[in-house]
């Protein structure tokens, strides 16, 4: 060991460590200082002591935004058993003594050597962003999944540390949004592990459950066993058999005593009593309250969500060496619309009519986005889609109920509008554009939606294909 | 053949009114007698009194409706899941809605639990309670009397279907007169058209239900309440701890009303129909269980009724006279005539037996047009009617019956 370390040269001075060319920083416990301060240094090593301070620092550095910190190469010294899934998952190298750092430099070397692959690009996109990091991290450290750790003290009661690290605890169930959208556009493959129920108002995944009077809600519920007397053919509640001061149960028509279950006397069923309506019933229902924000629903209401492990797919690998992060938004479930090929499909299909009936007259509206990007970058996917959910309804609200609307991409819709004259078709245009663009102003302060429409005629002479190819340009 | 009806009229015209009477004193006595004099003087009273009491049934009926008693419905029942669903639809067009519906699942065997419990959480029943082991009629009847809340009880079966005002017309009774206990309802055929033997069961119901019950009301000796359609005061239900155990179920309860001195009730206009077994095998087995029924209720468990003492009430008394002789003896006395015959008068066969068919037929006719005015729905038992075979029948089946 002493002549391993011997054949490299290691000078410790103060809190800096310098080996092989390599310049490393120790930080004592509980001790005060900005890691901004750290960006020279090759890696870090944590007096791992205290286990909250080591947490702190290490979110720190994977939680930055920048590459210099996020992949910093860490450390931990003095560690003794580590029960944090974040601490656990998130460093590079346990020391027994600083003597071992040299056997550690070589994978310092390749972490960096690996860093020098990546892509510089920082998307703009908050979701995108976090993905990216979140791949760099694992080509750098050669990580292949993503596994989800029991946590108590995240809000879904799982945790995956080298993506959760980036959002707040009470955030995680954003963490689980994010892999499950991951996983639908193919950059992560998932492996079924577990599965949870969130509350349907704030996802948090810590609820209280109990039975509860299915009239009433009330939790003052008593079970009681029922009592079917053979001979007189009376049924009651064990209570109606019982007297007071004797141990006998006494049927109360017939006044013999109850002598052997199963030959004059049975207990078909039990039924629930609630004490604050007085109501009978056998059914109770199981309700969850959340303790995040007090929502007391029933069990079936609460969202389930499966807790996979993650497996990087070929497409989530190539993001981090530059293949570039592009949400298709082709996934995106929009209440009130059709997907796109059975959208093309029915456009088809009106097409065909009107080759029929030239009387009919039909327009295909579309509608281009323009700046939507940045809106997207500013309120996260999330919320824009919630968004866009929103501009359709209002759309709706526009079309006749026979008109069809398919959402293409998050900065194109397309209408369908049946049985329309050319003026008619125009005023829905305009009208749709308006509201679109007040809707969204109102919503969001300082931005103006810049929406192009192209509005076509589906004529007899058209086939489906020129149709939407026209339709799908922007620039047309 | 000619020569036959020649000779059988002949003899018939030449016979004395005396040795017609002696051949024939079974039809006279009983068919003619108690089923026709009787039932349509009794009907003529009846209809009567509903005219000149009509006063009374609006006010019983203003008094209903602006109490709205909450009445309790129960229904319980094995594998009867399938028939629950159309049940609570059609209670929900009900003239009268102040209800809770129970469902008691005894011991069933396939979907029942999970579309009962569905329609529980959807708030078509208000009470559902599933037994695991099957524990019979009378207890699932008194499991849901137990959790029932109303001051009227009404026991329906679940595979029975009930007139748009059925649950108002047979709660209407309580509130005609205090002394009503029990009200039965007007249990019909409803699958009358499927095979000839539901038609011969469609005209014995509208008979014996439709007439016949309305005659043993009158009289004061109506006993038997159905299971399919009654109403009970919950008070009367309380006292007598509900139901008891065994096949008799439906007889039982309502002595133990009478003895409390309770009314027991026909409502002619409450209508159910019921779907009749639809073989005359099945038929059989549905009448040797009413058969054994009949013999335990009469004759076991009330005996004390034969026997004066602080119990005896001569109108029971005549009740069950009533009902021994005309389910269960009219059965030897037939057998008695037929003995008779067969030895004083076993030359005579030849007339004897055809002349029965005729007198049968006859009464049977006689009794259709004249009984028709007092039927509810009188229309729907004509076309029945036009086959003299099927009559004829219908004479045989009531007489074995
Ligand atoms: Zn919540
Ligand atoms: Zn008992
Ligand atoms: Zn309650």
């Amino acid at each position: 060991m002493i002549g391993e370390a011997k054949r490299t040269s290691v000078t410790v001075q103060e809190q800096k460590i310098s080996i092989d060319n390599l310049l490393f920083f120790v930080i004592e416990a509980n001790s005060s200082f900005k890691i901004e301060h750290l960006m020279a240094y090759d890696g870090v090593i944590i007096d791992a002591q205290d286990e909250s301070f080591t947490h702190h620092i290490i979110k720190s550095f994977r939680a930055h935004r920048n590459p210099e910190y996020y992949l910093k190469p860490i450390f931990l010294i003095n560690a003794g058993e580590i029960k944090d899934p974040l601490i656990r998952d998130l460093h590079d190298g346990i020391l027994f003594s600083l003597d071992l750092l040299p056997e550690n430099t070589s994978k310092v070397r390749d972490i960096f050597l690996k860093t020098t692959h990546l892509d510089a690009n920082i998307p703009e996109l908050n979701e995108a962003r976090i993905l990216k990091k979140v791949f760099d991290y694992m080509y750098t450290r050669d990580l292949k999944s993503l596994s989800p750790v029991i946590d108590h003290r995240s809000s879904v009661g799982y945790t995956w540390p080298v993506i959760s690290v980036n959002f707040q605890r009470h955030e995680e169930s954003q963490v689980l949004e994010l892999l499950e959208w991951a996983d639908k556009e193919q950059l992560l493959n998932s492996e079924f592990k577990d599965r949870v129920y969130l509350c349907s108002n704030c996802s948090n995944g810590f609820m209280l459950y109990r039975e509860v009077c299915p009239h009433c809600n009330s939790a003052n519920v008593n079970a009681s066993d029922i009592i079917h007397h053979f001979p007189c053919a009376y049924v009651g509640p064990i209570k109606d058999f019982q007297k007071e001061g004797e141990h006998v149960l006494v049927c109360p028509k017939c006044r013999k005593g109850l002598r052997h279950i199963g030959v004059d006397y049975d207990k078909p069923s039990i039924v629930n009593h609630c004490n604050s309506c007085d109501k009978s019933f056998q059914d109770v229902y199981v309700k969850a309250k959340c303790l995040g924000c007090h929502n007391d629903v029933e069990v079936q209401y609460l969202i389930s969500h499966n807790i996979s492990e993650y497996k990087i797919a070929t497409k989530g690998a190539s993001v981090a060496t530059g293949a570039g992060l592009t949400f298709s938004g082709k996934n995106i479930v929009v209440p009130g619309t059709v997907p796109f090929d059975a959208f093309k499909m029915m456009v088809h299909y009106q097409l065909e009519r009107v080759k029929n009936s030239p009387q009919i007259k039909s327009h295909l509206l579309s509608l281009h986005f323009k700046n939507i990007d940045s809106v997207k970058n500013i309120i996260g996917i999330k919320s824009y889609e919630n968004l866009l959910k929103d501009m359709v309804e209002l759309m709706r609200n526009h079309v006749q109920s026979s008109d069809f609307i398919s959402v293409k991409d998050y900065d194109l819709i397309m209408v369908c509008l049946n049985d329309s004259e050319i003026a008619e078709a125009e005023q829905t245009a305009t009208s749709i554009v308006e509201h679109l663009t007040t809707m969204v102003e109102d919503n969001l302060t300082g931005f103006s939606l810049e929406c192009k429409t192209n509005l076509q005629l589906l004529a007899i002479t058209l086939k489906t294909d020129e149709l939407f190819k026209a339709a799908l340009n922007p620039n047309y | 053949m000619h020569n036959f009806i020649d000779e059988f009229i002949d003899y018939a015209l030449s016979m004395d009114t005396i040795t017609f009477v002696r051949l024939f004193w079974f039809f006279f006595l009983f068919e003619f007698t108690r089923y026709f004099i009787v039932d349509f003087a009794v009907l003529l009273i009846w209809r009567f009194k509903q005219i000149i009491f009509k006063h009374k049934w609006d006010q019983a009926r203003e008094r209903l409706f602006a109490e709205q008693p909450l009445i309790s419905i129960i229904v319980p029942g094995k594998n009867e899941g399938k028939h629950i669903h159309k049940l609570t639809k059609s209670l929900n067009e009900q003239t009268y809605q102040n209800y809770e519906l129970i469902i008691v699942d005894d011991g069933s065997d396939d979907q029942t639990e999970l579309i009962c419990r569905d329609l529980e959480r959807n708030g078509l029943i208000d009470l559902f309670i599933r037994n695991d082991v099957r524990g019979g009629k009378a207890s699932g009847a008194n499991t849901a009397l137990r959790f029932s809340k109303g001051e009227i009880v009404v026991h329906l079966d679940a595979d029975c279907s009930y007139d748009y005002d059925a649950i108002e017309k047979i709660i209407l009774p309580f509130y005609y007169d205090e002394k009503i206990g029990a009200v039965g309802g007007n249990v019909q055929v409803r699958n009358k058209e499927v095979s000839l033997c539901t038609t011969l069961q469609a005209i014995e119901y509208a008979h014996s239900i439709g007439v016949g019950r309305i005659v043993t009301s009158e009289l004061g000796i109506y006993r038997v309440v159905s299971g399919a359609f009654g109403a009970f005061k919950r008070q009367a239900l309380e006292r007598v701890e509900g139901w008891d155990i065994g096949p008799g179920l439906d007889g039982d309860i309502t002595v133990k009303f009478r003895k409390m001195d309770y009314r027991i009730f026909f409502q002619p206009e409450a209508m159910c129909l019921t779907s009749a077994p639809d073989t005359f095998k099945k038929l059989q087995n549905q009448r040797l269980r009413w058969d054994k029924s009949l013999v335990r209720f009469r004759l076991r468990k009330h005996r004390d009724v034969f026997f004066p003492h602080a119990n005896f009430k001569i109108k029971d008394f005549i009740a069950f006279l009533e009902n021994i002789t005309y389910n269960l003896l009219l059965n030897i006395k037939w057998y008695f005539y037929v003995a008779d015959m067969l030895i004083n008068a076993s030359a005579m066969l030849w007339f004897i037996v055809p002349m029965n068919l005729i007198l049968y037929t006859l009464n049977n006719y006689a009794k259709y047009f004249l009984f028709m005015n007092f039927r509810k729905r009188r229309n729907d038992h004509r076309g029945y009617f036009l086959l003299i075979f099927r009559l004829w029948f219908s004479t045989l089946v009531t007489s074995y019956a």
